[in-house]
């Protein structure tokens, strides 16, 4: 534990133990709130390791760290060409003798879009920035 | 999948498999993090001085500390989660410093809130506690005065001064492992710890 000697001044002794003592009071008398809610986010914390892992976010070169940015891309394509169909198809395209030819064309529902763009769970790209961040840990290191 | 079967999490840094039973190992980890929670958060709520903003915190490196290290050793997981922890109240540090950039540079191009102030951002921890010391003996009072100076001057010490001292002289960590938690030499340690204390006592002249 402590290894090494905090200062042993007595002006020095007596700001830790008052900074001790109003540290430990103030964690003893923590809000019920607080309480409740350090309890959820700690039920949350270990819930997520319910749930599978399926990619190796420390290999540069595996083909899951491009998954997302193809997926985005994709997505983004899908909803481009998505909303440019929907737009197009209230209006009449003319045919090249002139007579106006309306293009059935079901509207796409923003919510669809979403679903379409949406190509993993959140936790995914929770994962993926957590990973990339260790791995910054140990370049720096 | 279910809960009796053992999963296998391929390494992150390319170390062994390590096999774990994953129950055994929630109940492990709901222990753990049942013990450090309050005192995380308390540590947070002195760096941000605001609440929800700890909360955030706290709960970031529980689920990193979760998702990245389950797989460890039970008596690695507190060093762990201080390093999480500590690295968390930076990176949240750092963001805080270009949000302020960006909401400065559009205050000037005429698009920010002129107002903006950054105390009203961050309620004064202090000032949300609630009144506990209204009637006391002028003893009493005194001492209780003197602890919320104590927690006025912690609350303002510089980040890394508020971590080394809160990491030496409450968590009881020696400076090896503070350095670590800190992501920093242990010379640094020593520094900041100094100054921390030169910093406090300073600001507990007032309350003898």
């Amino acid at each position: 534990m402590n290894s090494d000697k905090l200062p042993e001044s007595p002006e020095e002794q007596r700001i830790v133990r008052l900074s001790q003592q109003a540290l430990n009071d103030s964690v003893t008398t923590l809000d019920e709130r607080i309480q409740m809610r350090l309890r959820d986010v700690r039920r949350q914390a270990v819930q997520g390791l319910l749930k599978p892992h399926s990619f190796h976010p420390n290999q540069w070169f595996h083909p899951s760290r491009w998954v997302l940015p193809a997926g985005l891309i994709a997505g983004t394509a899908v909803v481009v060409l998505s909303v440019s169909l929907w737009i197009s198809g209230s209006i009449p395209s003319p045919d090249p003798l002139g007579q106006p030819t309306s293009v059935a064309l079901e509207k796409i529902d923003l919510e669809d879009m979403a679903i379409l763009v949406e190509a993993e769970e959140p936790e995914f790209y929770q994962n993926l920035e957590f990973f990339q961040w260790l791995d910054e840990q140990d370049d720096v290191s | 999948m279910k809960l009796t079967e053992v999963a296998n999490f391929n390494s992150i840094r390319g170390e062994a498999v390590t096999d774990i039973n994953i129950p055994d190992t929630a109940k492990s980890l709901d222990r753990f993090l049942a013990s450090v929670e309050r005192r995380a958060f308390r540590m947070a709520v002195l760096a941000t001085q605001n609440q929800e903003d700890a909360l955030d915190i706290v709960q970031d490196a529980m689920i990193k500390l979760v998702k990245g290290y389950a797989g460890k050793s039970e008596q690695d997981w507190g060093p762990l989660f201080q390093r999480i922890l500590q690295s968390t109240l930076n990176d949240w540090f750092r963001r805080r410093k270009v949000r302020q950039r960006w909401q400065a540079v559009l205050t000037l191009a005429g698009f920010g809130n002129a107002e903006y102030d950054e105390a009203e951002e961050r309620p004064d921890a202090i000032q949300q506690a609630p009144a506990r010391h209204s009637e006391m003996p002028s003893e009493q009072l005194a001492s209780a005065q003197s602890m919320a100076g104590l927690e006025k001057a912690l609350q303002s010490l510089p980040l890394r001064q508020q971590q080394a001292f809160l990491l030496r002289a409450w968590e009881g960590l020696d400076v090896a492992a503070t350095a670590v938690a800190m992501g920093c030499s242990q010379g640094s340690v020593k520094t900041h710890y100094s100054r921390a204390v030169h910093s406090l006592r300073v600001e507990l002249e007032a309350y003898r």
